[in-house]
């Protein structure tokens, strides 16, 4: 039974991984895939057709080489986002677990605040404020995003920092630096590589949220910024369906790859851990 | 003029909910060379003495002076290294992510011991490891030999004081006897002294020269060795088992090293 689970788990992740790296393939070779420049006008609202196979928008724009050029743009912003979010998150989780006492405290009572912040509208004032750039887009989605891998990985530290190989090193003299660094965070590896997954998906679909609600980095093509157009600019009045489903489709494909790759349950990894003696 | 002298040491655990006085009044002496050993009930607070004279959690009040000098937390300099400790659980003492290899190339580097893979080897194979083991994970090891790889891990430090937290009951009796005999003969070698942790009153009857009974938070210096202890069913089956163990491990004589002992015993077949 503990078998079969565990072959399905990875089953699960491994499909992730498929998808993860043709979305990939996509975005690398989107100027070869992409059959028009994305940017080039034509007729517009075709509908699909051999020459157009997912027909063009409002000001003849080819939907389909959007598309594609718009996986770069989103794998972008959503792995960058969740790589700074996953590297504050694991910080404050692996100082605040291993420390405790009154460090714990400060940087939880900052966890805290940030978890009960709507993580939304705070995101979409701080986008307003700052200059809709790519990059002010991805400080705007980490703000919040780290706090629940901290405390995460805080839990899972607080565990480690008990168990005699870690006291041990305490007490045969090395430093706290090394012993975080050395002992404590490959110990965690499993959960920092899972959680950084799930935020890849999570910061994909808050982008798509803020380019929606026209918040994007400007004159980027991203998913989100596609459905927006779609959205404002008559597609949807016109039921030009071929405009305004795809990209849902591509943030949904993309989503849960990188939610079935975070599904990964390193359990064998977990039982070397010994955390459950 | 005792190698530790320990005065009035007091800690209370603090938890949001209660306050639990482990320690009000606890003191003791080490001498160079000695064992002594604490007895008491589960949850009496044996473990916090060891874990407060190591530097590994702080004391609320008493002095703790090693070598005449008081013992500050965290330890530093020569007392962080002369100063070490054993627990009980020899399978959690190794990162599970390293080699058992790394966890000594780890001390050495940072003791600036130079120490060739031979020469690693050969210091081991007092201890009764050989190449094989220090290839394998913790999780490949059996109890017996990662605890024996602790304690060679912590002799690279040259210790002056190791406080053992029950290093053996987590161990089968034959590994038991290992370890144990091993750490009698580094102490008849190295001068070292311990602070022997323990449920076990028949244990430490035969390891200890003086034993503390840790009842209410203080110590009491037991008279020795105990009378009670020869009626009592577990200083039977204790005796029963050293004596066991005997033909195994033939007793030694003399300052001997383990080493032939135990490399006759754990020789790879």
């Amino acid at each position: 039974m503990k078998q079969r689970n565990l072959l399905q788990g990875r089953a699960a992740a491994v499909t992730g991984m498929v998808l993860l790296l043709l979305i990939l393939l996509v975005a690398v070779f989107a100027p070869a895939l992409a059959p028009y420049d994305p940017w080039a006008m034509g007729t517009p609202y075709l509908p699909p057709s051999s020459e157009h196979l997912l027909g063009t928008n409002d000001i003849g724009q080819d939907i389909l080489s959007e598309l594609i050029y718009g996986t770069r743009v989103s794998m972008f912003i959503g792995v960058c986002a969740a790589l700074i979010t996953t590297i504050i998150g694991t910080a404050v989780g692996v100082l605040a677990g291993y420390f405790g006492g009154i460090v714990d405290h400060i940087l939880m009572a900052v966890t805290n605040v940030v978890i009960v912040v709507p993580s939304l509208p705070l995101t979409v004032v701080l986008v307003a404020y700052l200059q809709a750039g790519l990059w002010n887009i991805i400080i705007a989605l980490c703000v919040t995003a780290w706090a629940g891998t901290a405390r995460l990985i805080r839990a899972q530290v607080m565990q480690l920092r008990q168990q005699p190989f870690v006291q041990l090193e305490r007490t045969l003299g090395m430093g706290n630096g090394y012993i975080m660094l050395v002992h404590i965070l490959p110990n965690v590896s499993g959960i920092i590589l899972t959680r950084g997954a799930l935020s890849v998906a999570s910061a994909m679909l808050s982008e798509a949220s803020l380019s929606f609600l026209g918040l994007g980095a400007l004159g980027q093509k991203s998913w989100g910024a596609i459905l927006n157009n779609a959205f404002f600019r008559n597609g949807v009045v016109n039921n030009c369906w071929w405009w305004y489903y795809p990209p849902i489709l591509c943030i949904c494909v993309c989503v849960v790859a990188f939610m079935l790759i975070g599904s990964w349950d390193d359990r064998r990894s977990r039982g070397q851990n010994l955390l459950a003696m | 003029m005792a190698l530790l002298e320990v005065v009035s040491l007091r800690k209370t655990y603090r938890t949001s909910m209660r306050r639990v006085e482990v320690l009000t009044d606890a003191s003791f002496t080490v001498e160079a060379g000695e064992t002594i050993g604490i007895l008491g009930p589960s949850g009496s607070g044996k473990s916090t003495i060891g874990q407060i004279v190591t530097g590994l959690i702080r004391a609320d009040s008493g002095t703790i002076r090693y070598r005449n000098e008081e013992l500050h937390y965290p330890l530093r300099s020569y007392q962080r290294k002369e100063i070490q400790i054993l627990f009980q659980h020899p399978e959690v003492s190794f990162n599970p992510k390293y080699r058992l290899e790394q966890g000594f190339q780890e001390i050495c580097r940072h003791y600036d011991l130079r120490m060739t893979r031979r020469e690693l080897l050969d210091y081991l194979a007092d201890f009764g490891l050989y190449r094989e083991h220090l290839e394998r994970h913790p999780i490949q090891l059996s109890g017996g030999e990662l605890q024996r790889a602790m304690v060679a891990r912590v002799m690279l430090l040259d210790p002056k004081l190791i406080v053992l937290d029950e290093p053996t009951s987590m161990l089968d009796t034959i590994s038991q006897a290992q370890v144990l005999r091993m750490l009698e003969a580094l102490q008849r070698q190295r001068q070292v002294s311990y602070l022997y942790i323990t449920h076990s009153r028949c244990l430490a009857d035969h390891l200890c020269q003086r034993i503390y009974y840790l009842d209410g938070g203080q110590l009491r210096e037991e008279p020795f060795p105990a009378e009670i202890c020869h009626q009592s069913s577990q200083k039977k089956e204790g005796r029963k088992f050293y004596h066991e163990t005997h033909h195994i491990i033939p007793a030694e004589h003399g300052a001997a090293a383990p080493a032939d002992r135990l490399r006759r015993e754990s020789q790879p077949k």
